[in-house]
C-alpha cells in the first residue's frame, strides 16, 4: 500500500496498513528538530518522520509574498504593513516565535453594503501559481494537499475587527454577509487557479491534488464563536461551495477549525467535509475517542494529539501510550490520521515530538 | 493610630470636603488625585500551590487572617503619601465571590482564580435566590467582618469586586455561549438575569450590614467616597456586545441595582466605552469609574478623552490611568470639576517618582 492509497483508505473508512502520519509545526520547532536530528532540509525531516502528506503552495496567500504580483501593498513608519485585504498588520515577537497580528481593520466602520463593495478587494490574479505543477511532480507518491486557505470567517472578521464583525452578524447581517461573500468569491477564484495548475501536472502523467484543505476557527476552548444557526445563515453556503469545487475534481476535503466545534460537525459533514482537523483534544466535547464513537463512520479525524497538556508536559512514555490509544481506537477501520491537534509549538520538548512520531513503529 | 492621626499631608476632613465637591461637580482648582490599588491574595502563586491548582477550591480553604498583614503593609505605605484618595480595603480581589455564590466552581490556575462555567442548559436550571447559609456567602461575610475588626475605624471597608448579572451569566455559561444566548434564547436570559440581579443586591446588602460608616460615609473598593452606602456595579463582559443589546439585556438590571442603593459608581474598562451613553441613562447612578487601557490594546486616548468629557458633562468620573504620564495628560486636558484621576499601582513598594508626583500635584494647590 503506497502513501496515497494509505490515506485514501483512511479517509474512506477502510483499514489502511497503518495509520497515516502528518506533520505540522511552527518554523522554529522544525528548525529545532532538524538541528537535533542533524537533518539539512524540511524534506529530510518529513522523510525521517515518515509523513505521508506533502503540502503544495500557495496555501495562505495572505502571507505568501513570494508569489504576490498585485499592486504594491503599503507599509507604514511604525513597521506595520497592509496585507492583500487592506488589513494592517504588525509583527509581534514572542518567546517562541513571531506572529503577524492585526493592528487596524479597513472596514471597521463600514455600515452599508455599498461601503463593503467600494473596498479594494484582492483578485486571484495577484498571485503566481506557475510552480504548482512542479511541486506536485516533486512530491509524487505522497498524498498531496493544497488549495487556498479559505478562511471565510477569519478574513471577514479581520476586515472589521472581531467584535464589530460579530456584532454586525447580529445587527447588520447584510453587511456581514456582503463581506463573507466577497471573501468566499476570492478563494473560489484562487482555488480555480491552484486546481487548474495542479491538473496540468496530472495531465502530464504526474500527480494531482488529493486533498483540498481549508478552514476557519469557529471554536474557542469552551464553545462556538457563533451558533449552528448563524453558521448556517452566514457560512454554510460558502463552505459547501468551496468543498464542492474540490469534490468536482475528485479531491477529498479537509476542514480545519480549532476549538470546541462538536455542535458543528453534523453541518460540516452535510457541507461535504471528509476530514476534520485538528480535533483540539482539550477543548470542550472534543475528545477524539468520543468523537469517533459519535461520528466515526461519517467523517475522518486528523489530529487529536494534545498540544496543550500532553505534548508539552507529559513524559515521552506517556505520549507514546496516548498516541497508541488514539491510533488504535480512532483509527479502527480507518477514519484517522495521526497529527498534533495544533501546529507543534515551541513549548514542546523535541523528545516528546519524536515520541509521538515513533509511537506506532 | 487612627487615620486622622496618620502622618499624611492632607487631613481626612479635607479629603472628604474634596470628595463632596467632586460629587456635586462644583468648580475646583484641581481634580482629586491619588493612587489606586486593591488588596488581593498575597503571594497568590504560593496560595494556589498550597491549595492545589486546577481543582475546585472550597470556601473553607480561604482564611482571611492570611490577608491581614498584607493589608497592614499597604495601609502603612498609604499613610506616607500625599493623596486625596481615601483608600478602602475589600475582601480579596481575585476571588469571584458572586459567581461562587451562584454555584460556579472556583478553580485556581497560575496567576488567578477563575469561576468556571457550570450551566449547560437553561432547561431545568437551578434558581438563584439569596441563601444566608450559602458557604461562599458565609466566607465573604466572615472576610468582611475580619476586615472591619482589623480596621477598628482606621480605614474604610468596602464591598468586594462584585461582577454584575451579565458577567455572572457569562461565567455560568461561558462568554461565548452567553453571547449566543442573547441572540437565540432572550427570554431565558432575561429570566436568569433578573434572578442574578436580585442575588447581587442581597449579597451587597448583607455585606453592607456589617460595614460601619467611615467618618460619615462609605468608600467603594474603587475609591468613591459617598455620604451613604455605596456599591460598584459592573459588567465587564459588555465589551462583547452592542449598545442595543446592552440596553436590552443589561441596563434594566443595572437600573434595578443602582436603584437599590443610595450611591453607585459603575466600573468599566476602556474596551466597554461604547456602553457609556447607555450607562449615563441610569437615573440613580452616582458616578462612572473608567480604566484607561490604551497601553494594553484598549481604545486610544483620542477616543477615551472625549468620552471622559462627555461623562463629566453629566456625572462625576473616577478615571484610572495606567501610568503617571497618562494621569498628567488627563489632569491637563480634562476639566477638574467632577474629575478624579488615579494611577493604578500593584504593590506598595513604589519608586520615588510616585511620591514626587503626588507631592508635586498637591503642593500646586
Amino acid at each position: 500500500m503506497d502513501r496515497k492509497e494509505r490515506v485514501w483508505h483512511a479517509v474512506h473508512h477502510q483499514a489502511p496498513d497503518r495509520v497515516p502520519i502528518d506533520y505540522s509545526a511552527r518554523p522554529e520547532v522544525s528548525a529545532a528538530l532538524r538541528t537535533h536530528l542533524g537533518l539539512a532540509s524540511q524534506d529530510d525531516l518529513l522523510a525521517y518522520l515518515d509523513a505521508d502528506f506533502r503540502y503544495i503552495e500557495p496555501r495562505e496567500v495572505i502571507y505568501d509574498r513570494q508569489r504576490y504580483q498585485g499592486p504594491p501593498l503599503r507599509t507604514f513608519p511604525d513597521d506595520s504593513w497592509e496585507d492583500i485585504w487592506g488589513v494592517r498588520r504588525v509583527r509581534l515577537i514572542i518567546a517562541s516565535g513571531a506572529y503577524d497580528e492585526v493592528c487596524a481593520a479597513p472596514l471597521a466602520h463600514a455600515t452599508t453594503v455599498e461601503e463593503v463593495e467600494a473596498h479594494r478587494w484582492p483578485t486571484p490574479d495577484w498571485f503566481d501559481y506557475r510552480d504548482v505543477p512542479a511541486q506536485c511532480r516533486r512530491y509524487a507518491g505522497y498524498a498531496l494537499v493544497g488549495g487556498g486557505w479559505g478562511a471565510i470567517f477569519g478574513d471577514a472578521y479581520r476586515l472589521q475587527g472581531l467584535q464589530t464583525f460579530l456584532m454586525n452578524m447580529a445587527e447588520r447581517p447584510e453587511v456581514a454577509q456582503a463581506i463573507i461573500d466577497r471573501v468566499a468569491r476570492f478563494y473560489y477564484g484562487v482555488n480555480e487557479r491552484i486546481f487548474d495548475a495542479a491538473a496540468l501536472a496530472a495531465a502530464d502523467s504526474g500527480p494531482g491534488l488529493d486533498i483540498f484543505y481549508f478552514g476557519n476557527d469557529f471554536g474557542t476552548q469552551r464553545a462556538l464563536l457563533l451558533s449552528p444557526r448563524m453558521y448556517r445563515q452566514f457560512f454554510a453556503a460558502g463552505i459547501a461551495r468551496l468543498a464542492g469545487q474540490a469534490k468536482e475534481r475528485g479531491m477529498a476535503v479537509m476542514y480545519h477549525s480549532c476549538g470546541a466545534v462538536h455542535a458543528l460537525i453534523p453541518d460540516l459533514i452535510a457541507a461535504g467535509i471528509d476530514i476534520l482537523d485538528p480535533v483540539q483534544a482539550q477543548a470542550v466535547d472534543m475528545d477524539p475517542l468520543a468523537l469517533k464513537a459519535e461520528f466515526g463512520s461519517r467523517i475522518c479525524f486528523h489530529g487529536g494529539i494534545d498540544t496543550q497538556r500532553l505534548l508539552p508536559f507529559a513524559t515521552p512514555a506517556a505520549v507514546q501510550a496516548r498516541v497508541r490509544q488514539i491510533a488504535e481506537a480512532v483509527g479502527a477501520n480507518g477514519g484517522y490520521i495521526l497529527a498534533p491537534d495544533q501546529s507543534l509549538q515551541g513549548d514542546i520538548p523535541v523528545e516528546n515530538i519524536l515520541a509521538m512520531y515513533t509511537a506506532l513503529l | 493610630m487612627i487615620w486622622s492621626e496618620a502622618p499624611v499631608s492632607i487631613p481626612l476632613t479635607a479629603r472628604i470636603a474634596r470628595y463632596q465637591a467632586w460629587l456635586r461637580r462644583t468648580p475646583v482648582d484641581r481634580p482629586l488625585i491619588g493612587l489606586l490599588w486593591e488588596a488581593d491574595i498575597p503571594g497568590l502563586p504560593a496560595f494556589l500551590d498550597a491549595v492545589g491548582q486546577e481543582r475546585a477550591i472550597a470556601p473553607d480553604e480561604i482564611d482571611p487572617a492570611m490577608f491581614l498583614p498584607y493589608i497592614e503593609r499597604w495601609y502603612q505605605r498609604d499613610t506616607e503619601w500625599q493623596s486625596d484618595i481615601i483608600q478602602s480595603w475589600a475582601p480579596a480581589f481575585s476571588i469571584p465571590w458572586v459567581e461562587a455564590i451562584a454555584d460556579c466552581p472556583v478553580v485556581g490556575y497560575p496567576g488567578s482564580l477563575w469561576a468556571m462555567p457550570c450551566l449547560r442548559s437553561y432547561a431545568g436550571r437551578p434558581h438563584y435566590h439569596f441563601d444566608p447559609h450559602d458557604p461562599w456567602l458565609c466566607k465573604l461575610l466572615e472576610f468582611t467582618q475580619a476586615l472591619v475588626d482589623r480596621s477598628a475605624g482606621r480605614f474604610p471597608v468596602a464591598l468586594p469586586q462584585m461582577r454584575g448579572p451579565l458577567d455572572t451569566l457569562s461565567s455560568l455559561r461561558g462568554a461565548e455561549q452567553m453571547s449566543l444566548d442573547l441572540l437565540e434564547q432572550p427570554a431565558e436570559v432575561h429570566a436568569i438575569l433578573a434572578e442574578l440581579a436580585d442575588l447581587w443586591i442581597e449579597i451587597a446588602r448583607a455585606c453592607l450590614a456589617l460595614i460601619p460608616p467611615f467618618h460619615g460615609g462609605y468608600v467603594t473598593r474603587l475609591k468613591m467616597w459617598a455620604p451613604g452606602p455605596a456599591t460598584t456595579p459592573q459588567n465587564d463582559i459588555s465589551t462583547l456586545i452592542s449598545p442595543r443589546m446592552y440596553r436590552e439585556f443589561a441596563l434594566p438590571f443595572d437600573r434595578r441595582i443602582t436603584a437599590a442603593f443610595p450611591y453607585s459608581s459603575f466600573h468599566l474598562h476602556g474596551s466597554s466605552q461604547h456602553q457609556i451613553p447607555a450607562l449615563l441613562e441610569l437615573p440613580d447612578l452616582t458616578a462612572l469609574e473608567v480604566h484607561l487601557e490604551h497601553t494594553v490594546g484598549g481604545p486610544s486616548l483620542s477616543v477615551m478623552l472625549p468620552a471622559a468629557r462627555r461623562i463629566l458633562a453629566q456625572k462625576p468620573l473616577l478615571l484610572v490611568a495606567p501610568d503617571l504620564e497618562t494621569a498628567d495628560l488627563c489632569i491637563r486636558e480634562l476639566p477638574p470639576a467632577g474629575l478624579c484621576v488615579m494611577v493604578l499601582v500593584n504593590a506598595p513598594e513604589l519608586g520615588p517618582e510616585y511620591d514626587a508626583w503626588l507631592a508635586g500635584h498637591h503642593t500646586r494647590r
